[in-house]
């Protein structure tokens, strides 16, 4: 693929819609997440590109190069909108996030503390990439469901990666953002990957938003 | 009865559907079977008046969640062995009490695409826990030979396969790590089994 080809697959100005639905999506998220996790949820103004799948195994791995030992909570989702989220932190930084829920432990008395560490932290990233994702494919028209979220603690440099990302023929739409709870110090990043299947839908759907909206 | 009623009725699995006041909308028949509650009388009652259990801040934080972002939740089985309590369904005894349940909560929208209700589905996961569980003490004996609650990993090898691999069933001596490397293909042929490779 041309390099010219492959800057017509997803061109600035539909990455620019896009980023203002993110935004949008976000700020609407934001509000939300204050209401039902009772923390203000702060994300950052997205960065979206258009990269070849084989290119981002490295491009995630500079990302969160300055975390030495990072926590992931990683969940895919599916609709017409379609792709993997990353929801990536520092290790050491997953106390705070837990501790927001800790003195639920006592609804679980026979949980140790590791186990509900663990699940506490899945519950949050679930909450936090559907209310992302969610709101995203909200504006677009679209509904998505959700496969189980899955977390791991990782040295990622070490990680090989399956092959839907190590494909140079195919292409992803990224999308980083970086979010902090006002309240726990505690920041990270959240990575949103659409899968080149919802490359046609979504130039269609970001289309229709700026008629509507624009 | 609409087809998608039946199927509703008819698969394996139990559905109820809750409304925003955590009213009973539905209640399957697999749900009516395992509970011995009758649709009639559940539907329409908060769902806590019959489980009160589910009268916790995680539940509810989640419900709200499924009600505003329309993502879904995954109860984990590590901390909910179970959200409804019904008895195992075998005939046979086993060491659970309590049928152990594989629970997910999830959106349903309206005709304007509105989320007024969610739906939690169950499933029966009682006989791989207890599967799991037995993997695990096999393996943690294997490790840690001097345990006090020592489980003979031959005997819970046989009760768990009619045909065990040949590395362990050939009648022959076999080495603790010929007993370990078994004991891991087992657990990963599970693992794919559960993938569905």
């Amino acid at each position: 693929m041309s390099q010219s080809n492959f800057n017509d697959l997803f061109p600035e100005d539909e990455a620019a819609i896009l980023q203002e639905v993110m935004n949008i999506a976000f700020g609407k998220a934001s509000a939300d997440l204050a209401d039902v996790i009772d923390i203000r949820v702060i994300l950052s103004v997205p960065d979206i590109r258009l990269m070849r799948a084989s290119e981002l195994p490295a491009q995630i791995v500079d990302e969160v190069k300055i975390y030495d030992l990072i926590s992931i909570v990683e969940q895919n989702y599916w609709g017409k909108f379609k792709g993997t989220a990353l929801l990536i932190f520092p290790t050491q930084a997953s106390k705070g996030l837990v501790s927001m829920f800790e003195s639920e432990q006592e609804f679980f008395p026979d949980a140790e503390n590791v186990m509900f560490e663990k699940e506490t932290l899945l519950e949050i990233g679930n909450i936090l990439i559907g209310a992302c994702v969610g709101k995203i494919a909200e504006l677009l028209k679209d509904i998505v469901s959700y496969s189980p979220p899955r977390a791991f603690t990782k040295n990622l440099s070490n990680e090989t990666f399956q092959e839907k990302w190590t494909d140079s023929e195919k292409v992803a739409v990224f999308m980083r953002t970086i979010f902090s709870f006002e309240e726990n110090d505690v920041s990270g990043f959240l990575f949103l990957i659409l899968s080149q299947d919802s490359l046609k839908w979504l130039k269609t759907a970001l289309n229709n938003f700026m008629e509507k909206y624009g | 009865m609409t087809v998608f009623s039946q199927i509703f009725d008819m698969i394996d699995i139990g559905l109820v559907i809750l409304d925003k006041e955590f009213k009973v909308r539905f209640w399957n028949r697999w749900l009516e079977s395992h509970s011995g509650i009758d649709p009639e009388k559940i539907c329409n009652t908060i769902i806590y008046d019959f489980y009160p259990n589910l009268n916790n801040p995680k539940f509810l934080r989640n419900f709200k969640a499924v009600l505003t972002f329309g993502n879904f939740y995954f109860f984990p089985h590590k901390l909910y062995e179970y959200i409804f309590p019904f008895k195992p369904d075998s005939s046979f005894e086993t060491e659970l009490d309590s049928m152990q349940q594989s629970c997910t909560m999830g959106p349903l929208r309206d005709e304007f695409n509105v989320i007024n209700y969610v739906f939690i589905s169950i499933r029966d996961v009682t006989e791989a826990v207890v599967y799991e569980k037995k993997l695990t003490e096999a393996l943690f004996s294997l490790l840690d030979p001097d345990a006090e609650t020592k489980v003979e990993p031959q005997t819970v090898l046989s009760d768990l396969y009619h045909q065990a691999p040949p590395q362990a069933s050939a009648g022959e001596s076999v080495s603790f790590e010929g007993q370990i490397e078994a004991l891991f293909s087992m657990i990963a042929d599970q693992r794919d089994k559960k993938k569905g490779k």
